[in-house]
């Protein structure tokens, strides 16, 4: 029988506790029986029978002692009587311990509501994605000569079937492109994510359909690909109604008909996080992008996945991957160095971590800052109270109780505290973790509850953690201190060693609290430059309306162009109708749109031989109507705007960014001069300078941008409507789609967005950051106010005998106040130093999640110092201010 | 506080632990039993104390070589029978292995 079966035939006798003793005095009261018959038996009389039994057996509570004692009862019996003990002492102080478990739940509770979306963001990968670790993604990593590196995730075809076939260290390889397209026609068209797959993705994922099959690699083929989709878990539920009978219906993806041959499991995303509804082959996607698509270098659109064979290296994989790409690969640009890179699966398109991760993992950090000043703060009142049971304890350890009895009994106090503190903060855990989903990172698809198995587990570590830390600090610091001295002189001793320890503990929250709040500061400025940015349009004031239109694919050429022109036509009737609106300012249309899309064609400027380079590369061509300007709010510098006489058949003219006119024409006026736009021979006349407009990212290099009349573009399409409506944007939506379908009740799907919306999944992160930064730099304030005031009021109470005589010895009120004061404004003194060397260190890191703020950001850190002075004066004064009122005769005679 | 007749021995804890499991052995039996056996078969030379009797079943039951259920005697009551297990068996045959050779080695030293 091994030491665990003892424990637990132990603890089983344990938690049957009454049926043990009720067995023992059935055993003992058999026993005493049995051998008093024995002696009747022998001739005695009833009553010496007794007698000489009693005298036999001797004393029943000493047995029942010893065999407990033998059953190892009295140690769990022991524990017991401390918990009742550290019970009634909480219940004793309620408030004392409502406001420890609140704050420990709160900071629990943020620790176990990050983890749940660092574990989305980065541990957990992909729902049912078997043995995510094993998987990459591929990059291609360019260097132009002279320049910086740089690796994209979308490749060609080109490169999956190197992957795929030439890469031995790789067990298979799959390629995916999700896209936006639209399932349905007129009021029932909805938006759908349609992930093209090869076929092999489904089992390098290692998934099973919950219902029918998966693609087959004869599906697949560019020959004869079949029109076979498979839907998410989440579509057959909420837009098919669970339809048992769902394989072999058909599904309209993008205007074509596929049969549904199965279901994918129900939060199966694919290799990203992002909602999928429909999957089809790749086959299909393919053909539509180029003709030769299987075999061109050029047209990059795939993002490519492999799984590691186990024993070989990412670097294995590394170098066969480049060795295969360099062999085929001959188109690549001979003035670039080229390689393949892998990366996790969570990395984003540029190869790095997303900026969500970096912040959430920031955030890991700062609420584990958060429970730590917690911690401390807790230790602190523990530490005062334990000043107040000091004499309890002394008498405790005079009548023998040992050490280790004591120690555990703060043990067992802390560990109480913080289990229900623990209970409390899955509360807070899933409040928190709601808010954050929904506000900061909607377009992940969750799946898991925000208190799932794994928070629940790392709630349970972190409790148990946090208990023992503050449960075991107060011991140690009891344990070292000379207790028989402190019997003796009772609580007048107190200052000394305690008191230095909080004042420790103090300095130390400040030195947190100020960390924290630099942080805040850096994350929430970062936040206001993000919002003050000029991209150059005014996003929060625009709509940006864009109508599915039907795939022209299978037309001939002239069908074609009929198709386009009535697009085109459909697109001038829509502008008219929604300008008529009285809720309209303005609207117009536009090819190419900032943040949306964006196009550059050949571009010949006379007097150059070849176009300037400037850091965001080629100029951005975009079709406009007149009034776009003022639609989206970019400022015409010079010139005229397009006016509605400038169209397809006019003179051809032009209006450049104002990068663009001092790149191209330094020092000369660009009105009046000439671009060569693609083919063209004709001259486009500049006309007008506007403001320089961001392409597609918050952060970018500078990028030139021109403009031409719609309708004189060539060679690019996809229209958007703009609309700027006089008040605000709510409840235009409907207006403008009803406007849109009486025009055309054909339509395929309205998709209606403010521009500010296009723009938000970029601000997001910084939002998140400064949220939490803040949330946790004003929890962190609270907890070290209270902590700083609880640890004054005793510090004071402490000392009132002293104090009671420096003023029966004439000692003036203010010095006393002076006196409290400048020892606890020392302490935080020393914290906010200590506070603001480790932000300047700490802020280092920070740097590159910073939008345009220095991580030395003056204001920032003296916001941040100020406050805690102000926090600390308004803390520290009320107990300074009663220490002025203490009554010396009152305080010596108290003791 | 009992005084024990001078002829009667006091029993070690690890003997009495053995002369349990040998009694046990032969059949289950409550404790009065165990103790009225071993008092007999010793002809009253060993004594077992119920001080030292109900502990020494406890810790035989901790680690499992005994097991203890109620059930009635031929008399008619309730009594806890306690029953020797295989790991008791098995432990009882070392420890009378280990006592046969000291027992022997103590006879032949004294016989010399």
């Amino acid at each position: 029988m091994s030491r665990l079966d003892a424990w637990r035939y132990r603890l089983h006798t344990w938690m049957s506790r009454k049926r043990f003793e009720e067995n023992l005095d059935a055993e003992l009261d058999f026993h005493r029986q049995l051998e008093t018959a024995r002696q009747l038996d022998t001739g005695l009389s009833p009553e010496e029978a007794r007698f000489a039994t009693m005298r036999k057996m001797g004393s029943t509570a000493r047995y029942k002692d010893e065999v407990r004692r033998a059953a190892g009862l009295e140690r769990l019996d022991s524990v017991r009587q401390d918990i009742q003990f550290a019970w009634r002492g909480l219940k004793r102080e309620p408030l004392f311990a409502s406001f420890i478990i609140l704050t420990l739940a709160l900071g629990i509770g943020a620790n176990s509501s990050i983890f749940s979306v660092v574990d989305r963001l980065l541990l957990r990968g992909p729902d049912h994605v078997v043995d995510p670790h094993r998987l990459v993604r591929f990059y291609q990593t360019e260097q132009p000569r002279g320049q910086p590196e740089y690796s994209s995730a979308y490749l060609g075809y080109a490169a999956y079937t190197i992957m795929a076939r030439e890469t031995p260290g790789l067990e298979g390889a799959a390629a995916y492109s999700t896209t936006g397209q639209t399932s349905g026609a007129g009021i029932d068209a909805r938006p759908i994510q349609v992930s093209a797959v090869t076929a092999s993705f489904f089992p390098l994922l290692g998934i099973r359909p919950e219902r029918g099959r998966f693609f087959t690699s004869l599906e697949d083929t560019t020959t004869g690909a079949q029109h076979v989709a498979v839907i998410a878990n989440r579509f057959w539920r909420s837009v098919r109604g669970k339809d048992p009978a769902i394989l072999g219906k058909a599904i309209d993806v993008g205007g074509e008909q596929y049969t549904i041959i199965g279901v994918a499991p129900a939060g199966f995303t694919g290799a990203e996080l992002e909602p999928v509804d429909v999957w089809i082959p790749m086959s299909l996607l393919g053909a539509r992008v180029t003709d030769d698509w299987t075999t061109t270098w050029t047209a990059q659109w795939l993002r490519v996945i492999g799984r590691i064979r186990p024993g070989a290296s990412r670097g294995q994989v590394e170098a066969q991957a480049t060795r295969g790409f360099l062999r085929a690969n001959r188109e690549a640009d001979s003035t670039s160095r080229y390689r393949m890179s892998v990366a996790p699966l969570s990395a984003d398109t540029e190869g790095k971590d997303s900026i969500e991760a970096r912040v959430s993992r920031w955030l890991v950090g700062v609420t584990a800052l958060v429970l730590l000043i917690a911690c401390a703060n807790v230790v602190n009142l523990l530490l005062a109270r334990t000043m107040r049971r000091h004499r309890e304890v002394a008498v405790r350890l005079a009548l023998g109780a040992g050490q280790g009895r004591l120690i555990r009994l703060f043990l067992i106090e802390g560990l109480m505290l913080s289990a229900i503190a623990g209970v409390l903060s899955l509360a807070v855990a899933w409040g928190l973790g709601k808010a954050i989903r929904t506000v900061f990172l909607p377009d992940i698809e969750w799946s898991a509850l925000p208190v799932d198995g794994r928070v629940l587990g790392i709630t349970g570590l972190v409790a148990l953690g946090t208990g023992i830390l503050v449960g075991i600090v107060p011991a140690i610091r009891l344990s070292g201190s000379n207790l028989t001295t402190s019997l003796k002189t009772g609580i007048r001793e107190g200052g000394g060693r305690h008191a230095t320890a909080r004042q420790f503990l103090t300095a130390g929250q400040t030195a947190i609290s100020v960390v924290l709040l630099v942080g805040a500061g850096l994350f929430v400025q970062s936040l206001r430059n993000i919002e003050n940015l000029d991209l150059g349009i005014e996003p929060e004031h625009v709509l940006a309306v864009s109508v599915s239109w039907p795939s022209r694919r299978g037309m001939n050429d002239s069908a074609r162009a009929l198709d386009r022109a009535s697009e085109t036509r459909f697109y001038r009737l829509a502008l008219e109708r929604v300008s008529t609106l009285v809720e309209v300012e303005r609207a117009s249309l536009s090819v190419g749109l900032p943040f949306r899309s964006y196009f550059s064609v050949g571009l010949n400027v006379p007097g150059w031989d070849s176009i300037p380079r400037v850091a965001g590369g080629q100029p951005n061509i975009s079709a406009i109507t007149s009034d776009y300007f003022s639609t989206v709010g970019t400022p015409v510098l010079r010139g005229r705007q397009f006016a509605p006489s400038d169209r397809e058949g006019s003179e051809p003219v032009a209006i450049v960014s104002d990068l663009m006119a001092r790149t191209l024409w330094p020092g000369r006026d660009p009105l009046n001069q000439c671009l060569l736009i693609g083919e063209d021979s004709a001259c486009s006349r500049v006309v007008g300078v506007v403001g320089d407009v961001h392409r597609h990212a918050l952060r970018e290099p500078e990028t030139m941008h021109y403009y031409i009349p719609m309708g004189q573009e060539h060679g690019f399409g996809g229209t958007t409507l703009l609309v700027r409506p006089k008040g605000s944007l709510k409840g235009m939506e409907r207006e403008i789609r009803r406007a849109l379908l009486e025009e055309n009740p054909g339509a395929g799907y309205i998709g209606i967005q403010s521009m500010q919306e296009i723009i938000d999944p970029q601000v997001r992160p910084w939002r998140l950051g400064a949220t939490v930064f803040s949330l946790a730099g004003l929890l962190a304030l609270l907890v070290a106010a209270v902590g700083l005031y609880s640890v004054l009021s005793y510090l004071i109470a402490q000392r009132k005998h002293e104090i009671g005589i420096r003023l029966a010895l004439g000692a003036r009120a203010s010095s006393i106040s002076a006196l409290i004061l400048r020892s606890s404004l020392s302490m935080v003194a020393a914290g906010i130093v200590i506070g603001t060397i480790a932000a300047l260190i700490g802020s280092r890191y920070v740097g590159s999640l910073l939008f345009d703020t220095s991580p030395r950001d003056t204001s920032s850190y003296l916001i941040g110092a100020g406050t805690l002075v102000i926090i600390a004066l308004l803390a520290c004064l009320p107990p300074a201010h009663r220490a002025n009122r203490i009554r010396p005769m009152e305080a010596l005679r108290s003791e | 506080m009992t005084t024990n007749p001078p002829s009667r021995a006091e029993l070690l804890q690890g003997t009495l632990d053995m002369l349990i499991l040998r009694t046990l052995n032969a059949q289950s039996m409550h404790g009065y039993g165990i103790s009225q056996h071993i008092e007999k078969i010793s002809q009253e030379v060993l004594r077992v104390e119920q001080g030292s009797l109900y502990p020494a079943l406890e810790r035989l039951q901790q680690k499992g070589w005994v097991t203890s259920r109620w059930a009635t005697t031929p008399t008619n009551r309730k009594a806890r029978y306690y029953t020797i297990t295989a790991s008791g068996r098995k432990h009882l045959g070392e420890k009378s292995a280990a006592y046969d050779r000291v027992a022997l080695a103590i006879a032949r030293v004294m016989a010399q």
